[in-house]
């Protein structure tokens, strides 16, 4: 896949500053997504810095229906990606958050309604940003591997993410993509329902990894490492041997790690 | 009743409450004229915008797709054959419809007995006469009235229904046009409209379809080649 | 006697405030999850798509951007429109009455049944009727109302609310329906078969024959009402609902407010999106629309027609931030394609309406206090939205909900001080990155080299069943800035 893209948008933004916001899940769990996305942002041309006043897009209080918290945490984010071009995130539900919800979140406040509007319109899930506007390609990059591709929920409905991650993947040598039934259906997950209505969230969970298994793929990939999370969680407890990885890792090279959830977490740096 | 009236001022009320602040009330009166007045179409699928015979075939393959049966017939005068055809030996009862059409047709005096009017439980099979039928879905239109008791429409195990071929339309909304052409007076509507799209049927028990629930567990459809003609009394 | 579970709700017990406890044992529900599974492949899911698939590419799209403009300008213009449709069902010779609640209008209809000195009253499907508990207040007043619909009547007998809006009874096995029809119908003869559908059906047929033809009043819903004609139209698959309305001498349509559309070129519009997102046909076998009581030269159909109108909160819910849950056209499809309906069914919700449109419209109706649950059984996902015909944002009204419960306090103590802890935290990124950062190494060295930990104290809703992977063992933040020195 080194063609067919949009190239004249992809000169428009070379040596450009582009501004990682590496989600809280991501910082705090695996580093690793969040170095995949910025090589990915720089093998396309852009130049990657990650403000660090960043913190969380503020989603587990605006779902809890704590919109001052929500609000507040906000803030703290418009803040800190002010007057970059765009704002990258390799995570659906945290960009869909900001581009879906920060309107509607400000809507009664005139000071941080244009900023939160302003951020909206800068912010991209990464491979939306990879294929839509700046039309890169994946090459040299090889997986051993067959692959299943989970659609997260906000990413595929919020901002419509369903084919960039398929045609990025197309790119990487070696990698086969196989269809799960049902691929565009909830993991389950949904943030704190997960931990408030475990059984439930367990249930939907078993049918997604149900379909998993039932493709026969060595590799689950996705692009949130929350439903990623999930899906591995429930992979190891039913011991079933899927490798998880979030797309950027994949589409980066950098599998060098252990999937998500297995043994040995240490950073092989 | 005044407890009526005023919970039907209570509701508009609220009602208003909630709407003023739009615009006013003689905004919508004039709104909702002028929109009714109007009557303006939605999409319509290109499966309700066939003509001619492409129109015929399609209504024809969709009542066969929903499990009615078709029965091409060539003249008014073929109808009490294929009624008897279609009713077989089990159906000792049949209701026509008080419809000219049937009336003046030639019944055979037995071994069916055949009687005119509403329809009774005992009855084994009801023929009626179809105002219109439409092509996008295989529905048959069937207006209430003295030629057309509804309640043979859903009591009698089988039912026949008598279509022109020339009273095919298109689509849902051509068939309301020509309700409302052939009433022209107050009142635009019959008691009931039946749109009849197959036999009955029901999913309630493990989502598996089963024909003939509480209605005809056969719908037959005598498709006459060309125009309706009301034959006087 | 009754064979219903203890903990099922009635339209005047809800039991909303027990959801956790309720999917519990939906979950461990056999019969349940059998009936559940067949959704999506074989069942509604499946035959939603095909419908969709007959039509052309992009059709069935621009239908439903008309039929969600058809209930906004209904919904925008409601007073005018109903008023237009009660003067045009008057002139028809039919009575309107309006009903601000549940309890009004059970009064209304009894007083109907009893003018016309009914004992048996049959009754089509209609939920609005489940809304208002009719059936109970009938019976405890005399009359023997009789569900006609094969779900419905099946659940009458099991003496069991329905569990989904469409399909009644969906959530039982054949066996069940077997048990329970060998349990009322006396005169059932203990050798006949009756284990396969087919035979179920004819069996009930057979039973509910002779109500039909006894009955002094029929009740039945009203999918939708025409303000042009003063018509208005039930859609069937069985032909119950006209057997109901055309053979006793009575006939009371029960509907609401929000039923309105202005025209019949509406009706028409809203009617091909209906069905195909409901059971997956292009329409059902029977629409029928009715106008007023038999004409005097008519030979059948009912001599008298009551249009009883319930508000029951809709009116006040007109002009708040749920307003748009008023589109709703009762298809199911929300329910059909929810994850979280999927796994526990209809009655773990613990009230008439189920599913995500049920969590938006219960606590509107039953209060929050009851309900509050409801909007947080949802993970959100989104696809209620994305099947609805009228294109209501379900996930922002649940939303909606759970700022109106957070704010009322019912989030429990442990989430609001630990959302306020969160937002303090996360509002200050020196501070956040300094916990992140000694919280993720004290993480790393307590889950070792395995790669997950099996258990973690207050998230064993998570870790119950599922492994919590570990942390890789730095942060993002810290690891970025030693790297870019």
């Amino acid at each position: 896949m080194t063609n067919q893209t949009s190239p004249h948008k992809k000169t428009n933004l070379k040596n450009k500053t582009v501004a990682l916001f590496a989600t809280c899940l991501v910082d705090v769990m695996r580093p690793n997504i969040g170095f995949a996305a910025a090589k990915l942002l720089t093998d396309a041309g852009v130049h990657v810095v990650v403000p660090e006043g960043q913190t969380c897009c503020g989603q587990p209080a605006l779902n809890s229906g704590a919109l001052d918290d929500a609000r507040k945490v906000a803030r703290t984010l418009i803040d800190a990606f002010a007057g970059y071009d765009y704002v990258i995130v390799p995570s659906g539900s945290c960009a869909g958050t900001v581009v879906a919800h920060y309107s509607e979140l400000f809507k009664d406040d005139k000071k941080w309604k244009p900023a939160a509007d302003d951020l909206a319109a800068r912010t991209f899930e990464l491979t939306t940003f990879l294929v839509d506007i700046m039309g890169a390609d994946i090459a040299d990059v090889s997986y051993d591997g067959v692959a299943t591709y989970h659609d997260s929920c906000s990413g595929l409905r919020e901002l419509g993410i369903k084919d960039q991650p398929r045609k990025l993947l197309g790119g990487v040598r070696g990698l086969e993509l196989t269809e799960m039934q049902e691929a565009d259906v909830c993991c389950g997950f949904g943030g704190l329902f997960s931990i408030k209505l475990g059984e439930i969230s367990t249930a939907i969970v078993d049918k997604k990894t149900d379909n998993i298994i039932a493709t026969s793929a060595d590799t689950l990939l996705g692009g949130d490492l929350g439903c990623l999370m999930n899906m591995s969680g429930r992979l190891s407890r039913r011991g079933k041997n899927v490798k998880v990885y979030h797309i950027a890792e994949v589409l980066a090279g950098m599998t060098n790690i252990p999937p998500i959830g297995g043994p040995d977490g240490e950073d092989k740096k | 009743m005044s407890l009526n009236k005023n919970m039907r001022s209570t509701i508009f009320k609220n009602i208003s409450a909630a709407l003023d602040a739009q615009g006013s009330k003689a905004a919508r009166e004039q709104h909702a004229s002028a929109r009714i007045n109007a009557r303006v179409r939605g999409p319509i699928p290109n499966r309700g915008q066939k003509t001619g015979a492409a129109l015929v075939d399609e209504f024809i393959s969709e009542v066969i797709r929903v499990n009615g049966e078709i029965i091409n017939l060539k003249s008014v005068a073929e109808i009490p054959a294929a009624v008897m055809t279609a009713a077989g030996q089990n159906a000792p009862h049949i209701r026509i419809a008080p419809h000219p059409i049937l009336n003046a047709a030639n019944w055979p005096a037995g071994p069916a007995e055949i009687n005119s009017g509403p329809a009774d439980p005992d009855d084994d099979v009801g023929v009626s006469i179809a105002e219109m039928g439409v092509g996008e879905t295989g529905t048959l239109v069937l207006l209430s009235g003295p030629g057309s008791p509804v309640t043979i429409n859903f009591l009698p195990d089988v039912h026949i229904v008598v279509l022109f071929s020339e009273d095919i339309v298109p689509t849902y909304e051509d068939a309301w046009d020509r309700i409302r052409k052939d009433n022209s007076g107050v009142s635009v509507m019959p008691r009931t409209v039946n749109w009849i799209t197959g036999p009955s049927r029901t999913a309630d028990i493990e989502q598996s379809i089963l024909l003939g629930a509480h209605g005809p567990r056969r719908l037959v459809i005598l498709l006459i080649d060309g125009k309706k003609t009301h034959t006087p009394d | 006697m009754s064979h219903k579970k203890a903990n099922l709700f009635t339209y005047d017990h809800p039991t909303c405030h027990n959801f956790s406890a309720n999917a519990h044992e939906a979950l461990l529900d056999k019969n349940l999850q059998t009936q559940l599974s067949r959704i999506t492949r074989e069942g509604f899911q499946q035959k939603r798509f095909d419908a969709i698939h007959r039509l052309d590419e992009g059709e069935f799209d621009l239908l439903r951007d008309r039929a969600q403009e058809i209930k906004t300008d209904a919904l925008a213009n409601l007073d005018v429109y109903l008023e237009r449709f009660e003067q045009n069902v008057t002139a028809a010779g039919g009575k309107v009455h309006w009903a601000a609640s549940a309890n009004d209008a059970r009064e209304i209809i009894l007083k109907i049944c009893q003018d016309a000195n009914a004992k048996t009253v049959t009754k089509g499907k209609s939920m609005v009727s489940e809304e208002i508990g009719l059936n109970q207040y009938l019976e405890q007043n005399g009359m023997r109302p009789v569900e006609t619909d094969l779900g419905e009547y099946i659940l009458q007998l099991r003496d069991e609310p329905p569990s989904h809006i469409i399909a009644p009874a969906f959530h039982l096995a054949k066996s069940e329906v077997e048990d329970v029809f060998r349990r009322h119908h006396g005169d059932l003869d203990p050798a006949r078969d009756i284990s396969q559908p087919a035979q179920l059906l004819n069996e009930a047929r057979q039973v509910l024959r002779g109500d039909f033809i006894s009955a002094d009043v029929g009740i039945t819903g009203a999918n939708m009402l025409v303000a042009e004609t003063g018509t208005a139209l039930i859609v069937t698959n069985e032909g119950n609902g006209d057997l109901t309305q055309s053979l006793p001498p009575v006939h009371i349509a029960l509907s609401s407010i929000e039923k309105i559309v202005p025209t019949l070129e509406d009706a028409s519009t809203l009617l091909r999106v209906l069905a195909r997102s409901a059971t997956g046909q292009d329409v059902t076998v029977y629409t029928t629309f009715f106008t007023g009581p038999a004409r005097p030269a008519d030979l059948d159909g009912p001599k008298e027609f009551h249009l009883v109108l319930l508000d029951n909160g809709r009116s006040k819910t007109l002009g708040s931030e749920f307003s748009e849950a008023l589109r709703c056209i009762r298809c199911g499809a929300c329910m059909n394609h929810c994850p979280v309906f999927g796994s526990v069914g209809g009655h773990a919700y613990g009230w008439v309406y189920p599913g995500p449109i049920g969590s938006v419209l219960t606590p509107l109706m039953v209060g929050i206090d009851e309900a509050h649950t409801l909007p947080d059984a949802s993970t959100l996902c989104g696809r209620c939205q994305a099947v609805c015909p009228v294109r209501i944002p379900l996930p922002e009204l649940l939303r909606r909900h759970r700022v109106k419960s957070f704010t009322a306090g019912k989030a429990g103590w442990l989430t609001r001080v630990g959302l306020r802890l969160w937002s303090f935290v996360a509002s200050r990124p020196k501070l956040y990155h300094a916990i992140a950062s000694f919280k993720v190494r004290a993480w790393k060295i307590i889950s070792g080299k395995r790669g997950y930990i099996s258990y973690v104290p207050f998230i064993g809703g998570w870790t119950n069943t599922r492994d919590m992977p570990s942390p890789q063992g730095k942060t993002f933040m810290d690891l970025w800035k030693q790297k870019n020195k």
